[in-house]
């Protein structure tokens, strides 16, 4: 895409690049920033996080601060999503629409007493950023925090009781998706109970001058409890667990939160929205293919793009696909047509020289307390 | 690091010759490179490998590679412990992670394979 190639920006850089090399990560680069993939094992970060608690890095994420008299009229008029009602210290996932009602991004809008923080993806960061403040009230304005500060995920079920330990703010008295500001160690800090991972956990925006001795404390302060550092592999096969999209792959331009089941995301006659007339004349319409789980009964990842069979006959593609390492089993994001979007339904994926049986699931494929964790055979002796 | 007395091949396998037979494995440049490995496909005994061409598959959470035989030979056994706990090859990619023993057809093929030392010396280029 030679647009995007002109749009690239030079290589970005985390506050803890150095830091992370130093604690052996594999980085590689993605959306312009040199990121840790692992610093070890994909699958066993994976599994610290489900079972203690992980701690990522995910600076790269785009931060941009609204604020002025005209800040709510100008996010509330491009989110799908009614923001009005939303305190400070409240927070709401939702998305940015183009004209035609497909997914530009999704993005988490935080209520903050100046103003409101729209967290989003780093892919699409510039381009939002962009897009935001083409549609900017006049008595509102945009600064983009994202190459000023840093944001690490604390996610896992030791994860809320470390934190408190480490801080003044009440974590207790914070329910997801509501945060709060204050010291974290000795670093001024807020605490955001959101994450991408299906675990408990927060993540915690800081000054990139303190972004170093946060995350070294963090890390001493949980050791004894088993933290560690998380790469991106690991966010991504814990998102995907966990039933969660990605934009680019699970959504685009071109998706519809119709196809993707997030009507409950749409206030459609609450308030004008940027893609609120396209989405109108979508309601009533059935929808040509819809965003599913599936799960692989055989061996072979189904990867972004495989194909999505029944008796030979293409009937969907995949969006995102891994390895459960919960289950043990290959799981996927896909788009089917309608009448496939049930769960049961037996299709196959389309491997390189084979194909494997898969079931159609609701998503998530794991989740925190549902599901047991695969354990061995507990025989009384 | 790699063993003296395995041959390499250029595409991060080696071979470990034992008279007639040889047992092919992916080296630790190869595990290293793949990551956590979640699924192995080997070909079934009897089936003829050719040197230099894709004879199994192995699948890490980031990515499925092929793996190329660096003889020709027909297989006679593999190593159904990979099938069933993949992290093996991840553990230990010169021992217990071996994936087929072959009879070789080809004896002179050896010549063409690599030695520990040029191997490092071709991982050294890479790396570059």
């Amino acid at each position: 895409m030679a647009e995007d190639a002109y749009r690239a920006s030079p290589e970005q850089h985390l506050a803890l690049e150095a830091e992370h090399e130093r604690l052996g990560a594999r980085m590689i680069e993605f959306a312009g920033w040199r990121m840790p993939l692992s610093y070890g094992s994909i699958i066993e970060e994976h599994m610290l996080v489900r079972s203690r608690m992980g701690l990522f890095d995910v600076s790269h994420m785009g931060k941009l601060l609204v604020r002025g008299t005209g800040a709510l009229r100008s996010v509330q008029g491009l989110v799908p999503t009614a923001i009005d009602g939303l305190e400070p210290g409240q927070a709401r996932y939702t998305m940015l629409l183009t004209p035609s009602g497909g997914v530009l991004d999704d993005i988490i809008v935080y209520r903050r007493e100046d103003g409101f923080l729209l967290i989003v993806n780093a892919a699409r960061a510039e381009e939002d950023r962009d897009w935001v403040d083409e549609h900017l009230n006049e008595d509102a304005q945009l600064d983009d925090l994202t190459m000023f500060a840093s944001l690490f995920a604390l996610q896992g079920p030791l994860a809320l009781g470390l934190l408190q330990r480490l801080t003044e703010i009440d974590v207790d008295s914070l329910p997801p998706f509501t945060f709060a500001s204050g010291e974290v160690t000795d670093v001024e800090a807020t605490v955001m109970r959101t994450g991408y991972t299906g675990e408990r956990g927060v993540e915690i925006l800081t000054d990139n001058a303190d972004a170093v001795e946060l995350w070294r404390t963090l890390l001493a302060e949980g050791s004894a409890d088993g933290l560690a550092p998380v790469g991106l592999g690991a966010r991504d096969t814990l998102r995907l667990e966990a039933g969660l999209l990605l934009n680019g792959q699970d959504m685009t331009p071109s998706t519809t939160p119709f196809e993707l089941g997030m009507e409950k995301l749409l206030d459609l006659e609450g308030h004008d929205f940027v893609g609120r007339e396209a989405l109108l004349e979508l309601r009533d319409r059935r929808p040509e293919r819809l965003l599913v789980g599936l799960v692989g009964e055989g061996r072979g990842i189904p990867r972004t793009g495989t194909t999505i069979l029944d008796e030979g006959r293409p009937i969907g593609r995949v969006s995102s696909g891994s390895i459960s390492p919960m289950l043990g089993k290959p799981i996927a994001l896909g788009f089917v047509t309608p009448e496939y979007a049930a769960a049961g339904k037996k299709v196959t994926f389309q491997l390189r020289n084979r194909t494997v049986a898969a079931q159609v699931v609701k998503p998530p494929f794991y989740k925190r307390g549902k599901t047991p964790p695969a354990v061995p055979d507990s025989t009384p002796a | 690091m790699n063993p003296k007395n395995l041959k390499y091949h250029k595409e991060h396998d080696w071979a470990r010759i034992e008279g007639e037979t040889a047992v092919f494995g992916v080296t630790d440049y190869a595990q290293e490179q793949l990551g956590d490995i979640v699924y192995v496909e080997l070909p079934e005994e009897g089936t003829e490998v050719t040197a230099g061409s894709s004879f199994a598959e192995i699948e890490s959470v980031k990515a499925v590679s092929d793996v190329y035989a660096p003889l020709s030979g027909t297989i006679v056994e593999i190593n159904e412990e990979v099938v069933d706990a993949p992290e093996t090859i991840n553990e230990s990619p010169y021992e217990n992670g071996w994936l087929v023993k072959v009879k070789i057809s080809e004896p002179g093929e050896a010549d063409d394979l690599m030695s520990s030392d040029e191997y490092e010396g071709l991982l050294a280029e890479e790396e570059e």
